[in-house]
């Protein structure tokens, strides 16, 4: 009986060890960390253009969770959808590009930024009169396999009929996805008479990493931003400036180019976090400020004010790797 | 109004009405009801249907029947091989043939070449058969002869060159003079039971055997084509070459060699067939059972293993062959296996059931692959009618009653499908099943009237053909209107029991009824196969006056090799007659092993299958540019003898693929300007144009191996510099067919980087985007602009040798705001200057450029 109480002891004793171990682990196993070393970002080009951030607020002192990109292509998935759309083989380049064509339509899977473009002469029967977030998820699952969530934040019809829809991919639940597209979106589909008759999707996958990073306080993105070498892009948006001064220069003019490049004075008027994707071999998706600005651009020694986009790195140097 | 006119009017009225309607959708087309339609005429018919239903026949697959009935094929290209590796030119290609030359054949060639590839597999793979079973025979010391036969006899009947053929030909000749001729020793009956023991397959060689020999003896003038169905025939080969191995084994030293030379015969023996390769395998599992059996035997008699290990050897060899024809086997089972299997996806299962019946191509053995589930079978040259390709889709016989009702029934599906009667309209075909059907009808009542088949009636005579010929003689004879001598004369052509039916009331009034009915069936079949035989004569015209010179460009081409003119003119001038690049390889092919001197040496065969292929390819480069130039020729024959340009300026405009870049709300004259014309820019008084004057290209050579920087395709300029439409004021060129730009492969060695990348809009929306790069190499600086473009690069960005910078863009991508079609807007600077994008692109890299291949800008 003395032998029997004190094997009982030990079993116990060890038995609570390994809960309080195990609640430990489940405590600490998802918390992220800080990166040990700094983060090369490969995402953003620089750009020696000053940007004020003036009054706008920021989100500064959240903390934001790193992606990874991952390098799994979505080949089959997408032959599989040629296939199913009656398309040919007609040009490929093995892991670069492959482009189906055929009476039926064209679909082209680009793995620069592995995106999915499609223009069907029948278009795919689609079952709802409007497209939704949801719509995108139901494609996306149908076609590629992938239970995505998306926003939709744009539509605009063009002049064959048709509506297209414009989303972005959300991740983390509530954060967005932008590419370097028309309207920002990472994913568009036309819907007319029924049927989705082009489209273009991006399919990569993104993966948590173990690492978050505190986002850039205002205080010092203002100094980031007066560096040449800090990670930003500036994109005029000239749609705003259609009936003004695009019916001065026409944009395949060598004017036009000149005009976008004398891009001056930014200053921000809002600005949120957003995630940049802007190509497949990016490594990582880095929270970025989208910065909304009025700029200035000169044409014939006159001066005209245009809405323009700036996405800018929201993670500061403690962090980034950038070269000097 | 003219009479015609008034019909033209009102034709066109009514086309304009269904296709109007065909582009609304079904709950909001507006039939009209037609009244006073009496059924005497089928035209009035015809419209009053399509008008109460115009989406009944204006469908996509009724299109597709019309697209049908214009397809013809004015130009075709035949490739060594199979039928179906050719390049066709064909009047429902011309728009993108004519509005993309390059990228159309380039398109037409890519195809082939998929094919040629799986071909060149499949002939690698033959003559890897070959090769191990001359492997097999050297092992087993057997001699050149034997090795020779187990490598030419292991190629498939069905992938064949005429080269592998003619080689077998030779050596049947050879085999068959040594047997047959003059001092040859012909076999008897006993000689193949012994060899291969009594029974059928004795029975059968010896046949085939005694048949050659009769025929050999009979044919004396080796030309003659009696002469080649011997050398040719490949059955008579293996019995031959069987019977001759076989005779090696006889007089082999050694039983291991013995067995060498019977197993190889027997290879060779079965070779020929899938049906042979099941007997083989039976035969040899047979063979090893009765070789265990007397191991088993063996074992209980003392001092007999080495009979014993004779025996085993020999099960080793067995095994050994049975491996290798199961997988002949396989192979053959898997081909059937995959057919079927892409036919039961494509044509059940994927909801593509009923949409293939209604289009036909269900019932056709070319697209539905299940052999069971294949109810058609089809009959060409219509009876007597003169008809050339018209088929008829008539229910297949099996010789079994319920399936042969099973698949009547499904094959009437076919002949209830509208879109089958509107291509009767331009072929006849429905009204060519229903002549057939009341021929039936006829044959089976007057059979069972006349208690025998109308066809002993008739001797064997195509009763058809004679009712037809003579229907209207027959109805006068009927209704008494002939005179005796008439009767007489015309009596004497049909047989006695053909006239005992004409003599007999009841049957004459059957036939009196069918030839009526038979006459009126067959005028349809006439007047509405007529739009059928314009399209052959049209395609034979097309052939006559484009084929032809086609075929004289290209063999003009490849008769600036020496060689060539030596050896292969007078096939070539044979090709030109006849077309067929077949033909024009095997010039080829002769040429060069004539220059190595190894024509008819048993090197020969395996060498000449690879030149042949090394032929292809050479035609293949030299044709491809030949004919794209001809298509260009083409579109000006067509623009100016044809009258295309009659089908309206919005046609010319987009098979030019020439892309406006005025957008639907730019203003592009203004009628209230009263300013001075030309207008005087007070920044550009002399008018010079934007960005500087055009300076002519002119650079030092690049290093080799740089390539084009639009791939290795070729390319069409659809706007020059200083063009006719958006690039009035623009040094730029506009290519079609591009998908990627790319850095020059220079970059890895040189200073390569994006100077600037961002979004374009003009006045009606999305553009694009902009892309600029310099290339520096050994101080000459080349400068890139490109428009409509994606890339993931941005300012700064460092590019690699080769790179892919830019992906040009799809036409919705763009959003159809700016331009009318997918293309690359390019400029070019060299040094500072601006120069012309073309003369950079296409120039060889001796001078500078990087030798794209471009079309010239209209």
């Amino acid at each position: 009986m003395k032998i029997q109480r004190k094997y009982l002891i030990i079993g116990v004793a060890v038995l609570v060890v390994l809960a309080l171990l195990l609640i430990i682990f489940l405590l600490f196993r998802n918390n992220l960390r800080y990166p040990e070393e700094p983060i090369n970002q490969t995402s953003l080009a620089v750009n020696e253009k000053e940007i004020a951030l003036g009054n706008t607020t920021l989100q500064d002192g959240l903390e934001y969770p790193l992606f990874t990109v991952s390098d799994t292509t979505k080949y089959s998935f997408v032959k599989s959808f040629a296939e199913k759309l009656n398309l040919s083989v007609a040009s490929s380049e093995e892991g670069e590009y492959y482009e189906w064509r055929s009476e039926a339509g064209m679909l082209l899977y680009s793995l620069d930024r592995n995106t999915v473009i499609f223009e069907l002469k029948e278009g795919l029967e689609w079952s709802e009169v409007e497209l939704t977030k949801h719509s995108f998820n139901r494609f996306l699952k149908t076609y590629f396999g992938e239970d995505w969530n998306y926003v939709l934040f744009d539509k605009e019809k063009r002049a064959g009929g048709e509506i297209v829809y414009y989303a972005k991919r959300t991740i983390n639940e509530t954060d967005v996805i932008e590419m370097r597209e028309h309207k920002g979106q990472t994913d568009y589909l036309a819907l007319k008479d029924g049927k989705i008759i082009y489209g273009k999707l991006m399919l990569t996958v993104f993966t948590p990493s173990r690492y978050k990073v505190p986002l850039v306080t205002k205080e010092e993105l203002s100094s980031y931003l007066l560096q040449a070498n800090y990670p930003k892009e500036i994109y005029p948006r000239f749609e705003a400036v259609s009936n003004s001064l695009l019916g001065k220069v026409d944009y395949l003019s060598p004017e036009f180019v000149k005009v976008a490049e004398s891009i001056d004075n930014c200053s921000t008027k809002a600005a949120t976090v957003i995630y940049y994707y802007k190509s497949f071999d990016q490594k990582l998706l880095t929270p970025v400020y989208k910065l909304n600005m009025d700029c200035d651009v000169s044409y014939k020694k006159e001066v005209y004010s245009i809405p323009s986009t700036a996405y800018v790195s929201a993670i500061g140097l403690d962090y980034l790797n950038i070269s000097e | 109004m003219p009479k015609s006119k008034q019909y033209e009017d009102a034709m066109s009225s009514v086309f304009d009405f269904i296709f109007e309607q065909s582009k609304k959708s079904p709950t909001k087309v507006k039939p009209v009801k037609v009244t006073g339609v009496d059924g005497t005429s089928e035209y009035v018919d015809a419209i009053a249907a399509t008008l109460e239903a115009p989406l009944l026949f204006v469908n996509n697959n009724t299109l597709e029947a019309f697209k049908d009935a214009t397809d013809i094929d004015f130009a075709a290209f035949q490739v060594g091989g199979r039928k179906s590796d050719g390049i066709k030119l064909n009047v429902n290609d011309l728009k993108d043939m004519l509005s993309d030359p390059s990228g159309f054949v380039n398109k037409k060639f890519s195809k082939i070449e998929g094919a040629r590839k799986m071909q060149r597999l499949a002939w690698a793979g033959e003559e890897m058969k070959g090769v191990l079973g001359a492997v097999w025979a050297r092992q087993h010391k057997l001699d050149f002869d034997t090795q020779q036969a187990l490598m030419s006899s292991a190629k498939s009947s069905e992938g064949r060159t005429d080269v592998s053929a003619t080689e077998m030909a030779k050596r049947t000749e050879f085999l068959a003079e040594k047997h047959f001729g003059s001092g040859g020793s012909v076999l008897g009956k006993t000689d193949f039971e012994r060899m291969y023991g009594k029974g059928p397959k004795a029975d059968k060689a010896y046949k085939k055997y005694s048949d050659a020999y009769a025929a050999f003896s009979k044919t004396q003038d080796v030309t003659s084509k009696d002469y080649k169905d011997i050398v040719f025939d490949r059955d008579l080969y293996a019995v031959l070459e069987g019977v001759e191995i076989r005779g090696k084994a006889q007089s082999a030293s050694t039983r291991e060699e013995r067995m060498g030379y019977i197993s190889a015969a027997s290879m060779i023996e079965n070779s020929r067939a899938f049906a042979n390769m099941k007997e083989y395998i039976s035969q040899q599992k047979d063979a090893r059972k009765s070789h265990q059996q007397e191991i088993d035997r063996l074992k209980k008699v003392p001092g007999s293993q080495s009979l014993i290990d004779d025996h085993r050897a020999r099960i080793r060899e067995i095994d050994s062959s049975l491996g290798a024809a199961r997988s002949f086997q396989l192979g053959d089972k898997l081909g059937e296996w995959e057919g079927a299997f892409y036919s039961y996806k494509d044509y059940v299962f994927d909801g593509n059931l009923l949409p293939n019946i209604i289009n036909g191509k269900f019932f056709t053995s070319k697209y539905n692959k299940i052999a069971w589930l294949q109810p058609s079978e089809t009959k060409a040259g219509l009876l007597g009618l003169g008809m050339g390709d018209l088929e008829v889709h008539y229910g297949k016989r099996t010789g079994n009653k319920f399936k042969d009702i099973a698949y009547d029934k499904m094959n009437s599906l076919y002949y209830l499908s509208p879109v089958t009667w509107v291509k009767t309209l331009y072929n006849g075909e429905g009204f060519a099943y229903m002549m057939l059907k009341s021929r039936e009808k006829f044959e089976k009542s007057l059979a069972t009237m006349m208690g025998q088949k109308l066809g002993k009636l008739t001797n064997g005579d195509d009763v058809f053909k004679l009712l037809a010929g003579n229907d209207k003689a027959l109805l006068n004879l009927l209704s008494g209107k002939l005179t005796a001598a008439e009767e007489s004369l015309l009596l004497s052509q049909f047989s006695p029991e053909l006239q005992a039916v004409l003599k007999n009331p009841q049957a004459s009034k059957i036939l009196s009824g069918f030839l009526k009915k038979d006459s009126r069936f067959r005028k349809l079949v006439d007047t509405f196969s007529f739009a059928s035989k314009v399209k052959a004569k049209v395609a034979k015209w097309f052939e006559d006056k484009v084929g032809k010179k086609v075929r004289l460009k290209i063999a003009t081409a490849l008769l600036k090799s020496k060689l060539v003119r030596k050896y292969a003119g007078k096939i070539l001038g044979q090709w030109i007659a006849k077309g067929g690049l077949q033909l024009l390889i095997k010039g080829l092919v002769t040429t060069i092993t004539s220059a190595l001197g190894i024509v008819g040496t048993p090197l020969a065969s395996a060498v000449v299958g690879v030149l042949t292929w090394i032929a292809m390819d050479l035609v293949y480069a030299l044709s491809k540019p030949l004919i794209k130039g001809v298509i260009v020729v083409l579109k000006l024959m067509l623009f100016a003898g044809l009258g295309f340009i009659a089908i309206g300026g919005a046609f010319i405009f987009s098979i030019l693929g020439q892309h406006s870049h005025v957008a639907p709300t730019q203003i592009v004259s203004c009628s209230g300007f009263s300013g001075t014309n030309p207008i005087i820019d007070p920044d550009n008084p002399n008018n010079l144009p934007p960005g500087g004057p055009l300076e002519p290209f002119v650079a030092g050579s690049l290093p080799s191996g740089v390539e084009c920087l639009l791939g290795d395709s070729a390319y069409n300029c659809s706007q020059g510099v200083y063009g006719t439409y958006s690039h009035k004021n623009s040094p730029a060129v506009d290519l079609t067919n591009v998908n990627y730009f790319h850095a020059p492969s220079f970059c890895d060695v040189a200073d390569c980087q994006v100077t600037y990348f961002g979004p374009v809009n003009c006045t009606a929306g999305y553009a694009g985007g902009l892309l600029k790069f310099t290339a520096t190499y050994e101080g000459n600086t080349y400068e890139f602009k490109l428009i409509h473009v994606d890339s993931s690069f941005s300012v700064g960005d460092s590019l690699s040798g080769g790179e892919r910078v830019a992906r040009v863009m799809e036409h919705s991508e763009t959003g159809s705001a700016c331009s009318s079609g997918k293309h690359l807007h390019l400029e070019t600077k060299f040094n500072g200057a601006v120069v012309n994008p073309y003369d950079m692109m296409t120039s060889s890299t001796a001078e500078g450029g990087f030798g794209c291949s471009v079309s010239l800008c209209p």
